[in-house]
């Protein structure tokens, strides 16, 4: 039975929070915002998360720090990065690391859906799922 | 020499006492003739003299004249004679050598005198030529701190615009993606209002949090109160070219500037109009670097405004601005540089305002565009403060 998609919210400033899960839940789809990395990975949603959108820089753990140690327990979430500073070393560590897009505030909406409609279309083609032993 | 000194005066002794003959002088003129000889010529001559003297007594002043004969009645008188001679012309000796020794010792302590004088001197000299070296550094080191405060506070626009660019990007951002979700929620069947609603209150929300920012960016720019004073001009761009030399060899580009002399002094903070003018040439030698074929040509120019004022104009070389862009040019945020914060030429429009003056931009003819501002002359000694 397919389980309805969740897209999780990782940004530390309320007002790109809110208005990111916002845009998210206009588009029809599912969607959890969290204040930072620490929160997300407490709250277990993980697993459920079939997309990941990103802030890189946030107090306490980075973006960056949040999709390394996701890869490293074996997550494949497809993350989409969302940044304030454009920042091109940073911007290809990320893509390095397996990020669908790299997106610089303020980002169109079109970029965003887009971003997501892609990263879902990769998660459903199993991508996404805990490698499972 | 000495000795001749001694017989000279010996025998013009003797002249003088045979000519004038009057016996009681006799002694007194032979004493003399043997002081002056043993003062100029030293004990022997003195000796001389004496003896010179006692023989001349015998032969012409004592009986039987004109025969040396030491008649033993003569006896006591030569002796006596001699004697007082020996006396007087050692004594002239001692004393001769008394005041040459002390002349000596004064000479040769006036000597080491000067000598300790002329190192005091040197010392002193020293002493100045290194406090004038130490006055010099310090002075060197004032202008050092004056030019890094300067620079600091140049460089602090550039800080200023980054910090405006993070605090309003956020909420910038969010307005965006609001707005676009509300459109979305009103464009749903049926119509999600309470979404809609929700997504409009936090657009109010964010776009007072940016206001807020801007405020309080305004408020931290009230706080560096203008520090006006009357400059010349081309001084102060010449100063700023030579900053940003570097950057333009760095970017292949030629930077020259054309100075018309005599221009009238500005009513300015120096450091404010140093930023204006370091930000177009900034942004000049920026919209060259794409260039390719023709060489990169920064110049900037200074010359009256036409009327009592002073124009200055930076003239690129590069891609030129289309004609839509023009109007936006100075709009905050406005920026058509991949890294560009869009605050640059909107603050320096402000600054330009701010001293009474344009700034505006305009193709120029051939290739690329030129900045110009206008900036009154100093007319504050004919004013009075309100």
């Amino acid at each position: 039975m397919p389980v309805e998609p969740i897209i999780s919210v990782v940004d530390d400033d309320v007002s790109v929070r809110e208005a990111v899960e916002s845009l998210i839940k206009s588009v029809g789809l599912k969607a959890r915002a969290f204040a930072s990395a620490e929160a997300f990975l407490s709250a277990n949603d993980a697993q459920a998360t079939a997309c990941l959108i990103l802030d890189v820089q946030m107090p306490g753990m980075s973006g960056l720090e949040l999709q390394r140690q996701l890869t490293a327990a074996g997550y494949r979430i497809p993350i989409i990065f969302i940044s304030a500073h454009s920042n091109d070393r940073i911007r290809a560590q990320a893509l390095e690391g397996g990020a669908v897009d790299f997106l610089f505030k303020p980002f169109s909406e079109a970029a965003l859906v887009d971003a997501v409609h892609a990263a879902l279309a990769h998660s459903q083609d199993g991508g996404c799922e805990r490698d499972k032993g | 020499m000495r000795y001749g000194v001694a017989v000279l005066s010996v025998a013009v002794a003797l002249v003088v006492t045979l000519l004038l003959h009057p016996d009681a002088l006799v002694a007194p003129v032979f004493f003399l003739a043997i002081i002056l000889s043993a003062w100029f010529g030293g004990t022997g001559p003195g000796l001389l003299a004496a003896l010179l003297a006692t023989l001349i007594l015998d032969y012409f002043f004592l009986p039987p004249l004109h025969r040396l004969d030491f008649a033993p009645a003569n006896l006591p008188h030569v002796f006596v004679f001699f004697l007082s001679t020996v006396l007087v012309s050692s004594w002239s000796a001692a004393r001769k050598r008394a005041e040459t020794l002390l002349r000596q010792a004064r000479d040769e302590q006036e000597a080491k005198v000067q000598e300790r004088t002329a190192d005091l001197k040197q010392a002193n000299e020293k002493l100045q030529a290194e406090i004038a070296e130490r006055e010099r550094a310090e002075e060197a080191l004032d202008h050092a701190q004056a030019e890094l405060a300067h620079l600091t506070r140049m460089l602090t626009m550039g800080e200023l615009t980054a910090s405006i660019a993070h605090e309003v990007n956020q909420p910038l951002t969010a307005v965006i993606t609001n707005a676009n979700a509300c459109l979305r929620w009103l464009a749903g069947q049926p119509p999600n209002l309470d979404e809609a609603r929700e997504a409009v209150s936090r657009i109010v929300r964010d776009g007072n949090r940016a206001s807020e920012v801007i405020k309080r960016i305004r408020a931290l720019m009230m706080k560096t109160v203008p520090q006006k004073s009357p400059l010349d001009i081309n001084d102060a761009i010449r100063e700023v070219i030579a900053l940003a030399q570097s950057e333009a060899r760095r970017k292949a580009a030629s930077l020259t500037a054309d100075l018309t002399d005599g221009l009238p002094p500005v009513l300015a903070d120096r450091v404010q109009l140093q930023q204006v003018v370091l930000n177009l040439i900034i942004n000049g030698i920026e919209a060259m670097s794409s260039v390719t074929g023709r060489s990169r040509q920064l110049l900037v120019r200074t010359q009256s405004d036409g009327s009592s004022g002073v124009m200055v104009a930076v003239q690129d070389s590069g891609t030129g601005i289309a004609a839509q862009n023009l109007a936006r040019l100075f709009d905050a945020f406005y920026t058509t540089k991949a890294d560009g914060m869009g605050m640059g030429l909107s603050i320096s429009r402000s600054i330009i305002e701010a001293h009474g003056g344009k700034l505006w931009a305009e193709a120029s003819s051939g290739h690329g565009a030129t900045f110009r501002f206008t900036l009154p002359a100093d007319g504050s000694h004919h004013q009075t403060t309100a």
